[in-house]
């Protein structure tokens, strides 16, 4: 009898010691809140950017004021399913202070979804004046 | 007996499966972190390339300015322009762009313009930057050298018809940082009685656009001496200009 309790006593004692060695090491672990899906939404909407950017297209749409193939260009660009609305200001503008150059809305139909994130990217344009932009990309998805 | 040792068992396989169930969450937990961190790698990353890229877009732009015409002061101001705009536009911390103008036997105040009379022409501008970027945990030291260059190159020869008659042949390449590029506009005029002349104008002119920035003219004239003299005005897709002279001899 009082070896059976003893052998109880080890089978509690060694898995109480295998669960507390699993919340030990977890607790170990590095953790972090998981933003994944809205920094995976600002990462697209700027490498988007970018690569409109690349050969000029971006400046030069805006530089001409094309804002409705601004808006198709953005479409394509873009992934699937999400929702973009784009505000262009000059040098001296900032969404905190001034009103966007564009006077029709860029969007394809309103920001939706889970998360909405917003990045800007600063826009240098190849012409002789050399006209500086700041665009705001708020996205949705 | 036997049940109450089975009941011990089942208490560390209960333990065990426990155990991995928490190990196995905080592995995946884990990895959606290393995916956080790849994410944010990336934005940074694509940050960091567009502000080189718009770099190069200022360089040329400062470039059409002054191979127009302009002052070569722009380049500079434009660069004072657009570091003080990077340094404002970064939200997540510090960013300080330092652009500074090559200097060298060839470039003065990172400018280089060498419409020579040998059948080459150069437009070029050139700066060195210098980008630093912290907070958040992130620190960036990054240097880059920014040099737009459009050449143009023209040769060409002459087959002498008789009495001053001549065909002329011109061949006209672009290049823009090397490598081959296609002109927005060329004007090619060529010097007779001590005027510029259009071949355009003539009959027997003809063109070929290879498509790949090397552009061949063919035309007849009656153009006294013993050379042909030409001249090439080219503006390239991005708008800068650059021109050179030569003299055709008899092929």
């Amino acid at each position: 009898m009082t070896r059976r309790g003893a052998v109880h006593t080890l089978d509690a004692f060694l898995a109480a010691s295998i669960i507390a060695m699993a919340l030990l090491y977890a607790a170990q672990t590095p953790r972090e809140r998981d933003y994944i899906g809205e920094e995976t939404l600002k990462a697209e909407g700027m490498q988007a950017l970018v690569q409109l950017n690349g050969n000029g297209t971006l400046g030069r749409l805006v530089e001409a004021r094309s804002w409705g193939e601004l808006e198709q260009v953005l479409r394509i660009a873009l992934p699937g399913g999400v929702s973009f609305n784009l505000t262009v200001f000059d040098e001296f503008g900032s969404p905190e202070f001034g009103s966007p150059l564009n006077n029709v809305t860029i969007s394809n139909g309103g920001l939706v979804g889970r998360t909405v994130e917003s990045l800007e990217y600063l826009l240098a344009v190849e012409s002789g004046v050399c006209p500086l932009y700041r665009v705001r990309l708020q996205l949705g998805g | 007996m036997l049940t109450k040792r089975r009941k011990g068992q089942v208490l560390v396989v209960a333990a065990l499966a426990i155990a991995l169930t928490i190990l196995t969450t905080q592995a995946y937990v884990y990895e959606l972190n290393n995916m956080k961190i790849s994410s944010e790698h990336g934005l940074l990353s694509d940050y960091i390339l567009g502000i080189k890229q718009e770099s190069r877009h200022v360089v040329t732009a400062s470039l059409v300015n002054v191979s127009h015409g302009g002052a070569a002061s722009n380049f500079e101001a434009n660069l004072e322009r657009w570091e003080v705009f990077v340094a404002g536009g970064y939200s997540l911390g510090r960013c300080d762009l330092n652009a500074t103008l090559a200097s060298s036997t060839t470039y003065s105040d990172g400018i280089r313009l060498d419409w020579g009379a040998n059948g080459s022409g150069v437009s070029s501008a050139c700066a060195d930057f210098a980008l630093n970027l912290g907070g958040r945990g992130v620190e960036v030291d990054w240097g880059f050298t920014v040099n737009m260059t459009s050449r143009v190159e023209v040769s060409g020869s002459y087959d002498d018809l008789g009495d001053d008659s001549k065909q002329v042949s011109v061949s006209v390449n672009l290049e823009n940082e090397g490598a081959s590029a296609l002109a927005g506009t060329i004007v090619l005029e060529y010097l007779k009685s001590g005027s510029w002349e259009d071949p355009k104008n003539l009959g027997s002119y003809a063109k070929l656009d290879s498509g790949n920035g090397t552009y061949r003219y063919t035309f007849i004239d009656t153009i006294p001496g013993t050379f042909v003299r030409v001249r090439v005005r080219v503006n390239d897709l991005r708008g800068v200009f650059v021109e050179t002279e030569t003299s055709l001899p008899s092929g």
